[in-house]
């Protein structure tokens, strides 16, 4: 071999030997990163279905415990006035006000499993009287600028509701926000939604980068099915604030 | 046209997306702040080195202290969009300043045209690159084309893969002729001008606000 081809032979192999480093590095974490993403998959999937069993669990426990229970009573009630010979017509007011409180409660129930007002008055309704539950619940001052018409998608409304509701519990639950403001509006083929509060803020970054809360995988979640985008803007001691925007139709 | 003339215009093509980052600097989110500052030290660095040639002939200092600051801007620039590993940033931020060192004053004169540290932050870059890529790819369900970090990431690897591999023939003596290395670096000038219009088309693709996605 000539002087001058060895030298270009050594430069092709120094070529060759990085590139097959860097296809090698490439495959390497493309490896990696699927391994990270399917166990973070089945994580998710995890919590998607201990969260059913627990509100499975829930309904059971309620439905045991306390209408079970209530039942029971009520059917004692009952039996002692149509006994033969019992005449304890006082007692009527009573079983009617245990009928009143069970159907109290079986509304609340299915109230939290679908809201109510959210089919019969939209959304807008829907989440003013979500707004004024969680201010009056957790004591947060919530300001509500609402400019939304009802006449959403009932689909994307349910979507919207949900991510409003889950927004409002994350800062109830984690934020100490002592003021949240909440603005809704549609224009230009989009519904916007904005919700700040003035708590103690995260790190949305590593927040996403490690999965995140489930919380926020449902926002996620739902913002994506509705092909909407979301943005996160919070830092530590700065507050949070929540923006979306969905394709209107 | 004089050959120098240009390889000086090309250089500067620089100053296509320095100038669309100064137009949108404020507006965009501030994680891509250091690549800004990474270009216009690219623009100051470009004019240092034409007064440098013309008063003392060489442009090896600034070039070199360049380098380093470069190395930093890219460090802390993917710092900043993979924030959640800081130690192996400060890592790589102590190992480039070793190398920096011995390369510029322990092996060799900062006045000379030293290669082993360029030939060491190329690679670095390139899998720092390939690794944000691949997250890119792997994680984030936006269309990539219109994703700003990655058509930088993409922009590195084209440029410093070609950059180190050219630092590596003086690093390791090869001994190529000198109208072929000649040839070669006026292909990475070449690459250099197609980079920065990736650059300016990745700038004017930067974001205002962060999109939030779950990798999962």
């Amino acid at each position: 071999m000539y002087a001058e081809e060895t030298k270009i032979y050594y430069a092709l192999l120094i070529g060759i030997t990085a590139l097959l480093i860097l296809m090698a590095y490439f495959l390497i974490m493309i490896f990696r990163y699927h391994g990270k993403i399917k166990a973070g998959r089945l994580e998710r999937y995890r919590e998607d279905i201990d969260a059913m069993e627990s509100d499975r669990e829930r309904i059971a426990l309620e439905l045991h415990d306390d209408f079970a229970s209530s039942l029971g009573t009520l059917r004692m009630d009952v039996a002692r006035l149509i006994a033969p010979g019992e005449k304890n017509y006082d007692k009527l007011p009573g079983i009617k006000q245990q009928v009143d409180n069970m159907v109290e409660r079986m509304k609340h129930m299915a109230h939290e499993l679908m809201p109510r007002e959210l089919s019969r008055r939209g959304l807008s309704r829907a989440l003013e009287l979500l707004v004024a539950r969680v201010a009056g619940s957790s004591g947060i001052a919530i300001q509500f600028n609402n400019r939304l018409r009802n006449d959403v998608d009932k689909n994307k409304s349910l979507h919207i509701y949900r991510i409003v509701q889950e927004v409002l519990n994350n800062v109830v639950k984690h934020s100490k926000a002592t003021r949240v403001s909440f603005d809704i509006s549609r224009s230009r083929g989009k519904i916007f939604f904005k919700i700040s509060d003035n708590g103690k803020g995260f790190n949305v970054k590593a927040e996403a980068g490690k999965g995140g809360r489930a919380g926020l995988y449902n926002i996620s979640a739902r913002t994506q099915l509705m092909q909407g985008d979301m943005y996160i803007t919070s830092a530590r001691d700065e507050g949070a604030t929540y923006e979306f925007e969905i394709p209107d139709k | 046209m004089n050959r120098y003339l240009v390889n000086v215009l090309l250089a500067y093509s620089i100053l296509l997306p320095a100038i669309t980052g100064m137009v949108r600097y404020k507006s965009v989110l501030k994680d891509f702040r250091p690549f800004f500052w990474l270009l216009w030290l690219g623009v100051i660095n470009e004019t240092l080195s034409i007064l440098s040639i013309y008063s003392i002939r060489s442009n090896s200092v600034n070039s070199n202290i360049y380098v380093f600051l470069e190395f930093c801007f890219i460090l802390l620039l993917y710092y900043r969009w993979r924030e959640g590993r800081p130690r192996q940033f400060i890592i790589l931020g102590i190992l480039g300043l070793l190398v920096w060192l011995s390369d510029n004053i322990l092996m060799h004169h900062i006045t000379e045209n030293n290669s082993l540290f360029r030939m060491f932050y190329s690679f670095v870059i390139v899998l720092l690159s390939i690794d944000t890529i691949n997250w890119i790819l792997v994680f984030d369900t936006s269309p990539v084309y219109k994703n700003p970090i990655f058509l930088i990431a993409f922009a590195f690897v084209f440029y410093y893969a070609f950059k180190g591999y050219l630092e590596s023939f003086n690093v390791l003596h090869i001994g190529l002729s000198s109208e072929l290395l000649n040839n070669l670096w006026k292909i990475l000038y070449i690459v250099n001008v197609v980079v920065n219009l990736v650059f300016t088309a990745a700038i004017l693709c930067m974001p205002k606000k962060q999109k939030f996605i779950m990798p999962y």
